[in-house]
């Protein structure tokens, strides 16, 4: 419903054409009962714009477009066919040649599936590949081992007598605190059985006081007919010497000052001995030229084949002083020199 | 959209949108280059365009490249450098539309552009909003204000005369 009130609005729509039928017949029969207020209508008719069509753009042949020859033979364009069109320079030129196709397209083809990579130090490798070849090399000595266990060999036997002889009652006496007296006496009997052709080679260290320096009657099991009996003393000499005993005094020069007794059993051929037996003879004389080179290493019984494994390993996995020509420091493996980074 | 149809735009639309950006900015090189620009981005984009709303999408690009060359201008403050004959010369017209002209330059942009589009190209509220990115309402609004504005003006400049 117009009004004095809201026909301006009215009169504005109906200037912009914004008004249906109805509502613009509305407006001009309301104008035609308000005389005063048709004035105000004209007004806002006169300022609605006509447009000037004199004024063309003057380049409109330049945004024409040239149309393909195909779709003007046909009456439809390249792209109502579904076809793709493409152009250079706004100019269709080029459709792209199916036919021809890439031969070797499966050796462009990658699995989806790769190994991961896991990064390695080099400090963390060189450990690694200690531990592993430490541990090949107890398998491989302890299996070379395993199948003279269950034969009850000469070695065993010894290494058998060895632990009666360290648990026996005449070791028991001996003071473990005398080891810090200044000249200790160190000695080793081994004494074969009697009437057997087969030796039992005892190594046992004992160290006692000087003025404990005498017989050191070392009883075994008297069933099997064993005695170990010292002859201790060098400065007395050897008391009854057995002919199937040898008696080695070995004068230990180092901190320890003290005197070493070797006896060996000499009375087999060394062809004719066993492999333990010669293994031993072997290990005691090693025992013996350390000992003459004066070394400052510790007792015999500090010396098993776990160390030397381990000696070895450590050789071969050496950490020298050297540094490249960028400070990093530099391990030694085998015969290879490798830098940390 | 067509290679065709594409044409047909140009037959049809290019002297609306060129008038629409001539009063707007007064300067045919800047209005030439505006709507050869709109009509260089419906060609890369008539895959996508309808054909029946290529006159809308030609006047909402070139409505604001306008916009966008104004504003630059306002950041440049260019100096009025142009020939005189490049600018929009009045030719001898009726005394009522050079008033109208003079009327309509004193609108701000979007008045202006507002008024051109319903004007010359009878574009709906709903439609000019579109175009300008303007809802309706401020169609409504902004137009009705112009609207009275230029009337204003028309009838202060009878009284004086």
């Amino acid at each position: 419903m117009i009004t004095r009130d809201n026909y301006e609005e009215f009169f504005l729509l109906y200037t912009d054409n914004e008004l249906s039928a109805a509502d613009a017949q509305a407006v001009e029969r309301f104008v035609a009962d308000h005389p005063d207020l048709r004035e105000e209508l004209e007004a806002l008719l006169q300022c609605k714009l006509s447009p000037d069509t004199h004024l063309v753009f003057p380049d409109q042949e330049a945004l024409l477009k040239p149309e393909p020859e195909g779709s003007a033979e046909t009456g439809t364009s390249l792209s109502e066919t579904g076809a793709p069109l493409y152009y250079i320079d706004g100019l269709p030129f080029l459709h792209p040649d199916n036919s021809i196709v890439f031969p070797d397209k499966d050796r462009l083809y990658r699995s989806a599936k790769e190994r991961p990579i896991i990064p390695l130090p080099w400090l963390r490798a060189g450990i690694a590949a200690a531990v592993i070849a430490a541990i090949a090399l107890l398998f491989l000595l302890t299996g070379r081992q395993q199948p003279e266990r269950p034969a009850p060999s000469v070695a065993s036997r010894a290494a058998t007598s060895t632990s009666i002889t360290a648990k026996s009652p005449a070791n028991r006496n001996v003071n473990p605190g005398v080891t810090s007296t200044p000249s200790p006496t160190l000695h080793l009997i081994v004494e074969g059985p009697p009437g057997t052709n087969e030796h039992q080679p005892v190594r046992k260290p004992v160290q006692r006081r000087p003025d404990q320096q005498q017989d050191l009657a070392v009883n075994r099991n008297p069933d099997e007919g064993q005695v170990a009996r010292s002859t201790i003393d060098p400065r007395k000499g050897m008391d009854q010497p057995e002919p199937a005993v040898a008696v080695m005094d070995m004068p230990v020069t180092g901190n320890l000052a003290s005197d070493v007794h070797f006896a060996v059993q000499t009375g087999i051929p060394k062809d004719q001995s066993s492999f333990a037996t010669q293994a031993l003879q072997d290990e005691q004389a090693g025992i013996g030229r350390e000992s003459d080179f004066g070394t400052d290493e510790p007792a015999a019984p500090a010396r098993t084949k776990l160390r030397g494994i381990f000696r070895k390993v450590t050789r071969a996995f050496a950490k020298t002083a050297d540094r490249d020509s960028e400070g990093n420091r530099q391990v030694l493996v085998g015969a290879f020199q490798v830098t940390l980074n | 959209m067509t290679d065709r149809e594409y044409n047909d735009c140009v037959t049809l639309y290019a002297d609306n949108v060129y008038r629409f950006i001539l009063k707007n900015l007064r300067r045919e090189d800047d209005a030439k280059d505006v709507v050869q620009s709109a009509f260089e981005k419906l060609w890369k984009n008539r895959g996508s365009v309808d054909a029946v709303k290529s006159k809308s999408y030609l006047f909402t690009i070139a409505y604001h490249q306008m916009i966008d060359l104004l504003r630059k201008e306002k950041r440049i403050e260019l100096k009025p450098t142009f020939r005189e004959e490049a600018l929009v010369s009045d030719r001898p017209v009726h005394p009522l539309k050079k008033i109208l002209e003079s009327a309509l330059a004193r609108l701000n942009e979007t008045q202006r552009s507002l008024v051109l589009l319903k004007d010359y190209e009878g574009y709906s509220y709903l439609e000019i909003g579109q175009i300008t990115g303007l809802t309706e309402s401020q169609v409504k609004v902004y137009l009705h204000r112009a609207r009275i504005q230029l009337k204003n003006y028309l009838v202060s400049l009878e009284n004086i005369i």
